[in-house]
C-alpha cells in the first residue's frame, strides 16, 4: 500500500508541485494550507510523514505545529521533515545541526526541493 | 570665596546633562594635575629665589620666595583637596552630582585665580597675567556661559587688584603705579581682553557642538538607514525566493506529469537551471544581509569544527576538479579546530573560496588548501590555485559586491557575492581575509579565524599535541617546499615580492 505523505504549505503553487511529484514518485499525498487545517487532517486520518514548511502564516508557525503533532498521542511516532529557506538555516531562527536535538523532527530540507534529495530523505525516515 | 554660592543658589542649567558633567569631572581633574606641576614650578622658583637671596642680597627687591612658597603650598594643598573630592564625585551618578561639581569647578576655578593674582601683586611678574587668559578660556570650554563670564570678570578684578596694590605700603612695588588714569585704562584693557577671550572661546565651541550634533544625527539616520535597506533586502529576497522556488517545483512536476516532446524538455530544463541560479544568487544576497545585519552574530553560534566543514565541502568538488583536470589537494592537521560560528556561514566560506579557486583555474592547474593551527590560537585557512589571477587593479574590488574582473566575468558565470560574503562573515567572527595574487599565475587566500576556546571536547588536546611536535618552523619549510614543487622559478621571489608591479596584495 502506498505511504501517506502531509505536506503542510501555505503556498498553494508549491504545495501542488511537491504533491504532483511525489504522487508521480508513487506516494499517497494529501494537502494542508495551515496548522489549523493540518490537525484537523491528522484526526481524521493517519499518514506515514509529514512534510512541514517552516514559514507560513507566522515565521515559526512550523515549529509550533510540529509541536503540537508531538503531543498529541495519536501522531506523536509520525515521521516530520521541516522545508526551509537558508535564512533560517543561517542562525535566524535555529542552529540546524542542533535542531534535531531539541526539536521533534527527522530533518531539514531546503526550497526548492530537489527531487532526488526529498525520495532519498523520503526513504530514509520512512525506513 | 564669595562668588561660590552666587553660582550655588541658581536653578539646574539644562546644560548640565549627565555627560557633560562627566566630561566636566574629566576635565578639572586634568586641570588638577596640570596644578601640581605649576605648584612644583614653583616651589623651585621659590627656592631659586632663597638662594639669590643668600647670595645676591643686593637683588633681593625682585626676588620674593616668601610668596612663591606660600602660592606654591596653597596650590598643593588646594590640588590635594580637589582630588579627593573629584574621586568622591566620580563614584556618584553624574546626574545627581551634577549641581555639587559645577559648584566645585567655580570655586577651585576661583581660588586659581586669587593665586594667580596674588602671584603678579607680590612678585611683579606680569606675564603670569597671560595664564589668566588660558584659565578664563578653559573656563569658557568647560562652564555654562554664566558662569565662565563671571570668573572672567572675577579675574579683571585681580588683575585690577594687582595694579592697585602699587600703592599698598610694603608691596614691592609701592608707589610704582603713578597715574590713576593709567591704572584705570589698564584695568579696563585686562577686562575687556578676559571677557573677550571667554567670548570667542564660547562661539567656536558652540559652532563645533552644532556641527558635532548635525553629524551625530546624520549617522545615526544612516545607520538606520543601512538596517532599514538591509531588512529590505532580506524581506524582498526571501519573497522573490519564494516565487522562484515555486516556479522551480513546478516545473520539477511538469515533468513529472506527462513525458514532455525532447524540445520541451530541453527547455524546460534550460528554465530549471536558471531558476535554481537566481535561487542560489537570492541566498548569496539573503546570507549577506542577514550576516550583516546588527545583532544577528551574537546569536545561535556554537563550535564549529572547521576541519570537517572543509572536509564536508571538499568532498563534493573532487569530482568537479578531476573533470576539469585539476589537481586538488587538502593538507589539514589532525584534530578539529574548533571555531564559534554559525556552522552554514562558515560552510559558505569555504565553499566560495573553493569553488573560486577550482571555477579560475584553466585545465592542467592546481588547487591546494591548507588548514593549520597557528600560535595564539588560531586557525589559518589558505586556498592558493595556479589560475587566471587578478590584475592589481581589481585586487581590492573583489571584495565589493557584484564586482567581478573582466576576465573572471569571461571564464566562468557567478554573482559577484562570493568574496564579499567571505569577507562579511570573517570579519564578523573575528577573523581577517588577506588575498594574494599575481596576475595569470594564481591567486592565495588566506582566512585568519579566531579559535574557540572548547573546554573538554574531544581531540583538543591531540590537536596541541600535534601542534608540539611539530615546530611551526618546520610546518613552514614544508610549506615552502609545497609552493617551490609547484612553481619552481618565483615561488621563492613570489613570497618577498609583493610590492612588485603584478604581484601585489590586498589585506581586509
Amino acid at each position: 500500500m502506498a505511504k501517506k505523505i502531509l505536506i503542510v504549505d501555505d503556498d498553494p503553487d508549491l504545495r501542488d508541485a511537491t504533491q504532483i511529484m511525489l504522487s508521480g514518485a508513487g506516494y499517497e499525498v494529501v494537502g494542508a494550507s495551515s496548522g489549523a487545517e493540518a490537525m484537523a487532517l491528522l484526526d481524521k486520518q493517519a499518514v506515514d510523514l509529514i512534510l512541514l514548511d517552516v514559514m507560513m502564516e507566522t515565521d515559526t508557525e512550523g515549529f509550533h505545529l510540529a509541536y503540537k503533532i508531538r503531543e498529541n498521542p495519536q501522531t506523536k511516532d509520525v515521521p516530520i521533515l521541516m522545508i526551509t529557506c537558508i535564512e533560517e538555516k543561517t542562525g535566524e531562527v535555529l542552529e540546524p545541526d542542533k535542531a534535531g536535538d531539541f526539536l521533534p523532527v527527522q530533518g531539514f530540507l531546503r526550497k526548492p526541493l530537489d527531487m532526488a534529495q526529498l525520495q532519498k530523505k523520503i526513504q530514509a525516515v520512512l525506513k | 570665596m564669595s562668588q561660590a554660592p552666587a553660582t550655588s543658589s541658581r536653578p539646574v542649567d539644562p546644560v548640565l546633562t549627565p555627560s557633560f558633567v562627566a566630561v566636566l569631572v574629566a576635565r578639572v581633574q586634568w586641570l588638577v594635575v596640570l596644578r601640581w606641576f605649576y605648584a612644583g614650578a614653583l616651589a623651585v622658583l621659590g627656592a631659586a629665589a632663597v638662594w639669590v637671596r643668600a647670595v645676591r642680597p643686593w637683588d633681593a627687591a625682585q626676588a620674593t620666595p616668601a610668596a612663591l612658597l606660600t602660592v606654591a603650598g596653597l596650590m598643593a594643598l588646594h590640588s590635594a583637596l580637589m582630588w579627593w573630592v573629584l574621586g568622591r564625585c566620580e563614584r556618584h551618578d553624574p546626574a545627581q552630582v551634577g549641581r555639587f561639581v559645577r559648584v566645585v569647578t567655580n570655586v577651585q576655578m576661583a581660588l586659581d585665580l586669587a593665586m594667580l593674582g596674588f602671584l603678579v601683586a607680590f612678585t611683579d611678574v606680569w606675564f603670569l597675567a597671560a595664564i589668566l587668559v588660558f584659565h578664563v578660556a578653559v573656563g569658557a570650554s568647560l562652564l555654562p556661559s554664566r558662569d565662565s563670564y563671571v570668573q572672567a570678570g572675577l579675574a579683571g578684578a585681580w588683575v585690577c587688584g594687582a595694579f592697585w596694590t602699587g600703592q599698598w605700603q610694603g608691596s614691592p612695588h609701592a608707589g610704582a603705579v603713578a597715574h590713576n588714569a593709567l591704572v584705570l585704562l589698564a584695568g579696563a584693557f585686562w577686562w575687556a581682553l578676559l571677557l573677550l577671550s571667554v567670548w570667542f572661546t564660547r562661539s567656536i565651541l558652540s559652532r563645533l557642538r552644532n556641527i558635532n550634533r548635525r553629524l551625530t544625527r546624520a549617522n545615526e539616520e544612516l545607520a538606520e538607514l543601512d538596517r532599514t535597506k538591509s531588512r529590505f533586502l532580506r524581506l524582498s529576497s526571501h519573497q522573490l525566493r519564494g516565487n522562484v522556488a515555486a516556479i522551480h517545483s513546478m516545473l520539477g512536476a511538469m515533468e513529472t506529469v506527462s513525458p514532455l516532446a525532447d524540445r520541451q524538455a530541453a527547455l524546460a530544463r534550460r528554465i530549471r537551471d536558471r531558476a535554481s541560479e537566481l535561487v542560489e544568487q537570492m541566498d548569496e544576497m539573503l546570507l549577506l544581509s542577514t550576516v550583516r545585519e546588527n545583532g544577528v552574530e551574537i546569536r545561535n553560534r556554537s563550535s564549529v569544527d572547521l576541519a570537517s566543514v572543509l572536509a564536508e565541502a571538499v568532498d563534493p568538488l573532487k569530482a568537479q576538479a578531476r573533470d576539469k583536470g585539476l589537481a586538488l589537494t587538502v593538507h589539514t592537521e589532525d584534530g578539529p579546530l574548533y571555531v564559534q560560528a554559525w556552522s552554514d556561514a562558515l560552510a559558505v566560506v569555504v565553499q566560495n573560496l573553493l569553488s573560486n579557486a577550482l571555477k579560475y583555474t584553466l585545465s592542467g592547474g592546481r588547487v591546494d588548501v591548507t588548514l593549520r593551527r597557528l600560535p595564539g590560537d588560531r586557525a589559518e585557512l589558505v586556498v592558493a590555485d595556479t589560475g587566471i589571477g587578478i590584475a592589481p587593479v581589481q585586487q581590492e574590488q573583489v571584495f565589493h559586491e557584484f564586482h567581478r574582473a573582466p576576465q573572471a566575468r569571461q571564464l566562468a558565470g557567478g554573482t559577484g557575492l562570493g568574496l564579499p560574503i567571505v569577507q562579511t562573515v570573517v570579519q564578523r567572527l573575528g577573523g581577517r581575509v588577506s588575498l594574494s595574487s599575481t596576475h595569470g599565475e594564481g591567486t592565495t587566500v588566506t582566512v585568519l579565524l579566531p579559535l574557540a576556546q572548547v573546554q573538554g571536547a574531544p581531540g583538543e588536546t591531540a590537536a596541541g599535541d600535534t601542534d608540539d611536535s611539530h615546530p611551526p618552523t618546520d610546518r613552514n619549510a614544508s610549506l615552502n617546499s609545497e609552493s617551490c614543487e609547484r612553481r619552481p622559478p618565483q615561488a621563492g621571489k613570489e613570497r618577498t615580492q609583493d610590492a612588485s608591479a603584478d604581484t601585489s596584495k590586498v589585506e581586509v
